[in-house]
């Protein structure tokens, strides 16, 4: 491998781009361990009195807890009956499941403040659950439903169809088959679309923030509050967590079903 | 009726109900008005399409467009060397680093990484604090609120949408067609420019497209980091809602329109790429 002149330099960008991708992460989480009253860079000293702060106020535990709660439903509900369309539309190839696909990405494609202000209108007027968690779930399943759809797909395309028919000629029946065959087979598909599910709804703000009442208000609504109006050092160590978060779950990701597949998503 | 229809009612169900049914119900709402008393009127009415036709619109849309221009443009400049590296990349625990840097920042909301800049780009910020202890410049200068940070933000926001399918399609490249240019006497850039670039030409494309349509319709990273008085047409789309006047059968003019202008110009971005590609 020639390594002269152009290669190096090549090299040299690619690395700047990696630094650059990263970089206001890295910033964020050396601001929050900060011991000032404000944002400031340098971060004056080392404390960690702003992780403390979040622990002891009512407003972030809140916050916390109930996007935790609405990411644990979107993920429940977006699984199973991901799931269940998944396995049918690749397996039994019903009619209309090309467009069924291809629609399925139309909730991510339409921009969020479009959907988040239809979706306040409709919890409002016609279903009236605004302001509550299950409305949230809902906005949530939205978008992470696609994401599960194709997760499972790849790991039902790549199922070996004699397995099964080994099983039901041994005498189970469909339903049997289905929980102790197909299943088990297909959990990384499942698991990482579950984790995809779950961390999109952890962050999902565009449509969220039309939704949002006083109530139930999600983390990232919340945190757009703390920068938009007044500033609160905390947002920094909220971040942080959110970052920490992201960065455990690609770990996750990659130990379940490899990093590189998810290219495949697109 | 076949039995295993029953698996995708469900998912069926929830698409309609959830998601075609409010979005028909706000796009009828365009063609009532509002009340003195922000109620909806609900008489048959186009004045909300016409205030589309209007000089103060048709900059915003401009403006959004040329938004969408530069950020595709600077994703690609960054987007195909990190994909190409992402690629390339011989270890595996390495290439793993890399990706983990790419993916996680979707994985995040876009608050945070939008907020991110704010942290750079603030009064007492990492930027400032360099120019001033560098003695480039005595008072702290202002970098947000400007339609030039939105486009730093949003196409830093946007990369590995642009990154990842590059990738994808690099990797489904067969390496013999590039050994054999080489081996005929292609010199590495030739070889590049008429090989490897147009045969990754799907990702490009799917890159631009997926950035365009997430940009046209971009509110939240553009409010956080440019304020309300930004002209990009989803801001305007809030601020009718939000700024006060509770308007939402304008806003539901104004969102449908946008989602056209969104679809008609990506397409017409991709067709010019793909003309180019060829």
């Amino acid at each position: 491998m020639k390594k002269d002149l152009t290669s190096t330099l090549i090299a040299i960008f690619c690395g700047a781009i990696f630094v650059y991708l990263l970089f206001p992460s890295v910033v964020i989480v050396l601001s929050s361990f900060s011991a000032a009253e404000y944002l400031v860079f340098p971060p004056k000293g080392f404390s960690l009195v702003w992780y403390e702060r979040l622990l002891t106020s009512p407003k972030w535990v809140d916050s916390t807890l109930i996007s935790i709660e609405v990411a644990i439903a979107t993920t429940l509900l977006t699984v199973s009956i991901g799931t269940l369309a998944s396995f049918a539309l690749v397996r039994y190839k019903l009619r209309g499941s090309a467009p069924l696909l291809l629609f399925l990405v139309v909730p991510i494609a339409v921009p969020g403040i479009v959907t988040g202000i239809s979706l306040l209108f409709f919890f409002m007027r016609t279903v009236r659950i605004y302001d509550t968690i299950l409305a949230l779930v809902i906005a949530h399943s939205l978008i992470g439903l696609p994401y599960v759809i194709r997760c499972v797909t790849i790991s039902v395309e790549s199922l070996d169809i004699s397995l099964e028919r080994a099983a039901m000629a041994l005498g189970a029946d469909w339903f049997r088959t289905f929980t102790k065959i197909t299943l088990p087979l297909i959990k990384p598909g499942a698991i990482s679309g579950a984790i995809f599910a779950f961390v999109l709804s952890l962050g999902e703000v565009s449509i969220s923030m039309m939704i949002t009442g006083a109530r139930f208000t999600t983390l990232p609504v919340r945190v757009w509050a703390y920068v938009e109006w007044t500033f609160d050092p905390a947002v920094t160590a909220v971040s942080s967590i959110l970052i920490l978060t992201a960065a455990t779950v690609v770990y996750l990701i990659d130990k379940i079903i490899g990093l590189q597949t998810t290219t495949r998503l697109f | 009726m076949n039995r295993k229809y029953l698996l995708i009612v469900p998912v069926v169900f929830f698409l309609i109900v959830f998601f075609v049914a409010p979005i028909g119900w706000f796009f009828q709402l365009g063609f009532y008005r509002t009340g003195p008393f922000f109620q909806i009127v609900e008489e048959f009415t186009i004045d909300n399409y016409l205030r589309i036709f209007t000089e103060r619109y048709i900059k915003l849309a401009l403006n959004t467009i040329l938004l969408v221009a530069l950020v595709v443009a600077i994703d690609f400049v960054i987007g195909y060397p990190a994909a190409y590296a992402l690629v390339k990349t011989k270890s595996k625990a390495f290439r793993s680093l890399l990706y983990a840097i790419v993916i996680s920042p979707l994985l995040c909301s876009s608050i945070v990484r939008a907020f991110g800049w704010v942290a750079i780009l603030s009064r007492k910020g990492l930027v400032n604090y360099l120019l001033m202890s560098l003695g480039l410049i005595n008072d702290p200068a202002n970098f947000l609120y400007k339609f030039e940070t939105v486009v730093l933000a949003q196409s830093h926001v946007l990369a590995p949408f642009m990154i990842l399918p590059i990738a994808s399609a690099l990797q489904s490249i067969d390496p013999s067609i590039k050994l054999a240019a080489r081996s005929l006497g292609a010199t590495r850039l030739r070889t590049f420019l008429r090989i490897t670039l147009p045969l990754s030409s799907p990702g490009i494309v799917a890159g631009i497209s997926i950035i365009s349509m997430l940009t046209m319709g971009v509110y939240v990273t553009p409010l956080l980091v440019g304020g309300f008085m930004q002209p990009l047409l989803a801001v305007q789309i809030y601020n009718t809602i939000m700024g006060g006047s509770f308007d939402f059968p304008q806003a539901s003019a104004y969102s449908f329109m946008l989602i056209a202008l969104s679809v008609i110009f990506t397409a017409i971005l991709t067709r010019t790429i793909e003309r180019v590609m060829r």
